[in-house]
């Protein structure tokens, strides 16, 4: 998230800066020959804006209009409209900011507001390469016309305002901080002998693996699945032979190897899309013709490694709990400094990226071990992509309301399958055995991370979008709905609004009450801060990592910036909802990020 | 497959949130029915013992007049106190009052603001039996045992006396009995504990001095921390204390108050003065001193109380949930003799731990017994309802009178004489007591002058320009305090009686101030 200083950050502030000197020259000189100073006024804003846009066509966007197609006379109505009305705005704020903040905040504070929107205005829109700009969407614009006006309105009820939201960040931090601790709220939540001993397998099932450029890893997955402590089991490993001959070549060694363990199934050929879900459906389509004998099904990822004994406990809670998924344990683990966190990149990058990837770590740890559990009691879930495992009536039933086994045209079609489980009322149990947890490793770089989030985020916007939550059974249910759902979005806001609603009480001078209750949001995420802290030593201990200092520095220092790459995911996620861009699997497919992608493919 | 279930309205039912607490609110009676049948009549006796003539008995004192005044100005002046909030106290006790006003329209419902007081008083000593009671169950004490902890709290004259007074320390003593009953939670929540550690801040908030019991509090934590989740429950619980008592130095560094400085109230300036700069009353060991005084009167009023539960405390060797409520005992017992600075209250914070301990050394005497002497059951239960009952018949004499005070304290007559005979734009210069009622039910515009502020709050004194009327206790000008008050001492000098309302210290006299006279 760095925002390197470039050339056109200088130009253009050079560009605005002579241009405000000259402006103020020139009224200045009106107003000694005598005009109106409105008129003085409109006349030296007129000029200005002329001057403006000359300059910062020619200097600062030059690379960025040279050899495009948009015409002159485009861009200039683009400049004198997006100019013009940030001006108008100005003018109309400042009479109504003055009073509320002080003439000093209120005229600065819009000069820098004004010099960003201006400066976004250009590069975005009127300076833009492409006719059509990333921003102009009418309904990002109305979205962001929405945000001016609100951002305006708090600014003068600044004391209702402040009230309105601190206790909507209590609500959310409040919630959030509840629903992680839901594993420990009571002490028999966390029991060691809580899931009971598995006994002897009953159940058949299979296992369904999804590989698509997966050669590195593929050859030692599958043979870690052909020999799970489970007496009656399939693993269908799922390819796409003209896309990818090597891992297909690989899948067909192993299931020569293990016969009758692993199946090779083809992905469809008559389709551009490459996605998890239509792999799986593929699957559940072969596995029909082959008349394969199973009673439940399961998911992995190709770089999945289960442990041993996951099978027998599946089984078993199959059985003690008469659930119609259940879902274990995933843990991402290379959370530290260690440089063996971060295979082969050295010892700089594993110190500059340890403090996102430990609260990475532990969002999973948090995630898995209690709101999974607190949402499959309340009845709502949104699944964990694998290492989950479906109880073959439940997608059966899947397919006869809804068509298909798993949603294809959905970013996330885990949280979908999931939240329709819940609409067909089927029981989850969720199971969080620290030795037989799914090990994964973080997105490899922070900006991936963004964009598996953005993927995630837009998921559920979806999710939420398709109403299927309203035929939930209980209130309860739909409000909590609405919350998973919903509510992530200003999870990441409220951490990083909460010091600046502090802020602007104390600036504002707002009664002692309300500064006490803009604080109280701001504790909360400190709390965040010290059980975060308390977490990662335990998950230390449970998987024999050894913490270091500068690991909790690194989670405690990178818990806001941390948030704040999460509040911008979730923002970039909101507008391309509004843009209806949903093209992530295509991009992938393309292969211009073919690396940085692979985690949005087998996620 | 039996998982599904056919009927949406049966799902509903037995998920609905409604539903469910029902289910639990009658889970609840029915598991605590004995206990709420015995617990009913204790409470019925503590609350008929305490409202029978709280009216009149006993005399009206300065604290509670200056916290109902307090608490008249959260409600209707939107401050802290009438006066700059000088933080004397935590502001929380007054807050509590004040919000049972808002709630109820509770200065409205009676004729003096004290009268209020009482009423609240009254519900704080409800709720303090019933979390004793509450308190001894968890703490291992049977129904009976627990019950009779319930009753000598609520029977002991001297407890009678001091709980029926607007003391911030009585609506201190439910805040702590509550921390200690949800610490000892036998569902060891995360949030029973926060429970517990948020009422405990919110003791600490009525009145500071609370904070002294820390220790014995962190130990009753400490027992009941369970391995599976210890390390959660005491980062919530630690986190929901120190918040909600941070709030307190938040507010004065909010308002600029926290470091002394120059024209202004400062919380720290306050606090050294409290701690070090008060008059000791040196230790209660000590014949002749203050304190001692002070400890001989509690025991003139009841020594039984006090002595049973010093006498009881080696239970707590025995009884391992005991203890931290006899460390809470030693420490209160400790500051008496530390040789400090001790309030007149001071013996409330005595009080419901010397009660639960008593009742649980008679416990432990009868399980002795029992064990002595073959099949006695029940013996353990007979012995602390013995106890109780024992106690009650040696109270009885001296409960009557407290309860059959006829005349009015001559303060309250003093207010309704100076309503009818004294223009309301005169200035006067009240007890504590009065400022209230004559506030609010008489409509003295501009407001009296609480006697105290006279010479302490520079507000006051520089906006003073005439007194007209001094209404105040015979003992405010004779008491060693009277010395702070030189300009109250100098008006009486230049002053006539108008009229006597009682005699001796506790009589009032109007005192009309001669015009001629200015401050």
């Amino acid at each position: 998230m760095r925002v390197p200083v470039r050339r056109e950050h200088v130009l253009f502030a050079f560009v605005g800066l002579s241009v405000a000197v000259l402006g103020h020259l020139l009224l200045a000189l009106f107003i000694r020959q005598g005009l109106q100073p409105a008129v003085a006024n409109v006349l030296q804003f007129a000029i200005t804006l002329q001057i403006s846009f000359a300059a910062n066509y020619a200097l600062t966007w030059h690379p960025r209009v040279s050899g495009s197609d948009v015409s002159l006379g485009t861009r200039w109505r683009r400049y004198q409209l997006a100019r013009g009305a940030s001006a108008v705005l100005n003018a109309v704020a400042f009479p109504f900011l003055a009073p509320a903040v002080g003439t000093a905040t209120a005229y600065w504070g819009l000069v820098v507001a004004c010099a960003v929107v201006n400066f976004c205005s250009d590069k975005y829109w009127s300076f833009s390469p492409r006719r059509r700009s990333t921003l102009a969407h009418p309904r990002v614009l109305l979205g962001g016309l929405a945000t001016v006006l609100l951002v305006l309105a708090s600014a003068i009820f600044a004391d209702y305002f402040l009230i309105g939201v601190s206790l909507f960040m209590l609500l959310v931090s409040g919630t959030t901080v509840t629903f992680q601790l839901y594993k420990w709220w009571w002490p028999e939540h966390n029991d060691p002998h809580r899931y009971g001993d598995p006994g002897e397998p009953r159940l058949p099932g299979v296992i369904l693996v999804p590989m698509r450029f997966e050669e590195a890893v593929a050859g030692h997955t599958l043979e870690r699945l052909a020999t799970l402590d489970h007496p009656g089991y399939t693993v269908v490993a799922i390819v796409d032979h003209a896309d990818d001959p090597g891992t297909a070549a690989i899948a067909h060694a192993k299931a020569r190897e293990h016969p009758g363990r692993i199946l090779v199934c083809a992905y469809p050929e008559d389709t551009e899309v490459h996605n998890k879900p239509t792999a799986l459906n593929a699957a559940m389509r072969m596995l029909e013709d082959q008349g394969v004998r199973f009673e439940w099904i399961g998911v992995a990822d190709a770089e999945d490694l289960f442990h041993p004994g996951l099978l027998r406990m599946v089984d078993h809670r199959f059985r003690a709990s008469g659930a119609g998924i259940v879902q274990c344990g995933v843990q991402l683990m290379n959370f530290g400094c260690a440089p063996h966190a971060v295979a082969g990149r050295g010892w700089w990058h594993a110190h500059t990226s340890a403090w996102w990837r430990a609260a990475n770590c532990l969002e999973y740890f948090k995630w898995f071990q209690s709101r999974l559990k607190m949402q499959a009691r309340i009845g709502v879930m949104p699944l964990g992509g694998n290492t989950v495992f479906f109880r073959r009536q439940l997608l059966e039933d899947l397919r006869e309301r809804y068509g298909s086994y798993w949603d294809e045209d959905c970013l996330t079609e885990d949280c979908k399958i999931g939240i329709a489980a819940s609409v067909l009322r089927y029981p989850v149990d969720v199971v969080y055995v620290d030795e037989m947890v799914t090990r994964e490793e973080t997105p490899e770089s922070l900006r991936a991370l963004v964009r598996q989030r953005v993927r995630w985020m837009q998921g559920f916007i979806q999710v939420f979008l398709t109403g299927e939550w309203l035929r939930l059974p209980t209130r309860t249910q739909r409000v909590l709905a609405v919350y998973v759902l919903g509510f992530q979005f200003f999870q990441a806001f409220v951490a990083v609004l909460a010091p600046v609603a502090l802020l602007l009480a104390l600036l504002h001078k707002a009664p002692e009450a309300i500064t006490l209750l803009a604080t109280l949001p701001l504790a909360l995420t400190l709390l965040n801060s010290l059980l975060d802290i308390q977490l990662l030593a335990q998950f230390g201990r449970t998987f024999g990592e050894r913490v270091r200092l500068r690991d909790y520095v690194g989670l405690v220092l990178g818990a806001w910036p941390y948030q704040l790459a999460l509040s911008y995911a979730a923002l970039w996620a909101m507008i391309r909802h509004l843009r209806r861009r949903t093209d992530w699997v295509k991009t992938t497919h393309q292969g211009a990020h073919l690396d940085t992608d692979r985690v949005l493919v087998t996620r | 497959m039996s998982i599904m279930l056919e009927n949406t309205a049966e799902i509903r039912q037995r998920v609905s949130a409604r539903h469910r607490l029902l289910g639990l609110g009658r889970a609840w009676l029915r598991l605590h029915r004995r206990s709420l049948l015995l617990l009913a009549p204790v409470l019925v006796v503590a609350g008929t013992i305490h409202a029978w003539g709280m009216a009149t008995y006993p005399r009206w004192v300065d604290d509670p007049g200056t916290y109902l005044s307090q608490a008249w100005s959260v409600q209707y002046l939107l401050a802290l106190s009438p006066y700059s909030y000088f933080y004397d106290h935590t502001p929380a006790g007054w807050l509590q009052i004040a919000l049972w006003s808002v709630l109820t329209n509770g200065f409205n419902r009676h004729d003096s603001a004290i009268d209020f007081g009482n009423e609240c008083m009254l519900i704080a000593k409800l709720v303090s039996c019933a979390l004793i009671f509450a308190l001894g169950r968890r703490a291992g004490l049977s129904r009976v045992g627990s019950a009779a902890g319930a009753l000598l709290l609520a029977l002991s004259p001297l407890a009678l006396t001091y709980t029926r007074w607007t003391f911030l320390d009585n609506l201190v003593t439910p805040w702590l009995l509550l921390a200690f009953v949800l610490a000892y939670s036998p569902r060891r929540t995360i949030g029973a504990a926060m429970g517990a550690a948020a009422a405990f801040a919110m003791a600490a908030l009525t009145k500071e001095t609370a904070l002294v019991l820390l220790p014995a509090f962190a130990y009753a934590m400490a027992q009941n921390l369970d391995r599976r989740n210890r390390p959660q429950v005491i980062v919530m619980a630690a986190f929901a204390g120190i918040l909600l008592m941070a709030l307190y130095p938040l507010f004065a560094i909010y308002k600029g108050e926290l470091l002394p400085g120059q024209g202004h109230n400062s919380l720290l300036e306050t606090a050294y003065w409290q701690l070090a700069g008060r008059q000791p009353s040196g230790s209660a060991l000590d014949p002749g001193s203050p304190a001692r005084s002070l400890v001989d009167s509690w025991f003139g009023l009841d020594p039984y109380l006090l002595v049973g539960g010093l006498v009881a405390l080696p239970a707590a060797l025995v009884a391992r949930r005991l203890r931290p409520a006899a460390l809470a005992l030693v420490i209160q017992w400790l500051l008496l003799v530390r040789g400090g600075y001790v309030p007149y209250m001071h013996v409330i914070t005595l009080l419901p731990w010397s009660a639960l301990l008593l009742a649980g050394a008679a416990e432990q005497v009868g399980g002795t017994l029992r064990l002595a002497i073959e099949r006695a059951r029940g013996a353990r239960q007979a012995a602390a309802g013995a106890c109780a009952v024992a106690l009650a018949v040696v109270w009885a004499p001296a409960l009557w009178p407290m309860m059959t005070v006829r005349e009015p304290p001559p303060l309250r007559s003093a207010t309704a004489w100076v309503a009818d005979n004294v223009p309301r734009d005169k200035v006067l210069v009240v007890h504590d007591a009065i400022w209230t009622d004559l506030v609010h039910y008489k409509g003295f515009s501009p407001r009296p002058i609480i006697a105290y502020k006279l010479d302490t709050d520079p507000a006051v004194v520089s906006a003073l320009e005439r007194i007209d009327y001094l209404v105040v206790p015979n003992w405010y000008y004779d008491s060693p305090d009277a010395a702070r008050y030189p300009t109250l001492l100098e008006a009486r000098k230049h002053a006539v009686v108008e009229i006597a309302f009682g005699a001796g210290d506790n009589g009032v006299r109007v005192y009309r101030v001669s015009d001629f006279w200015k401050p």
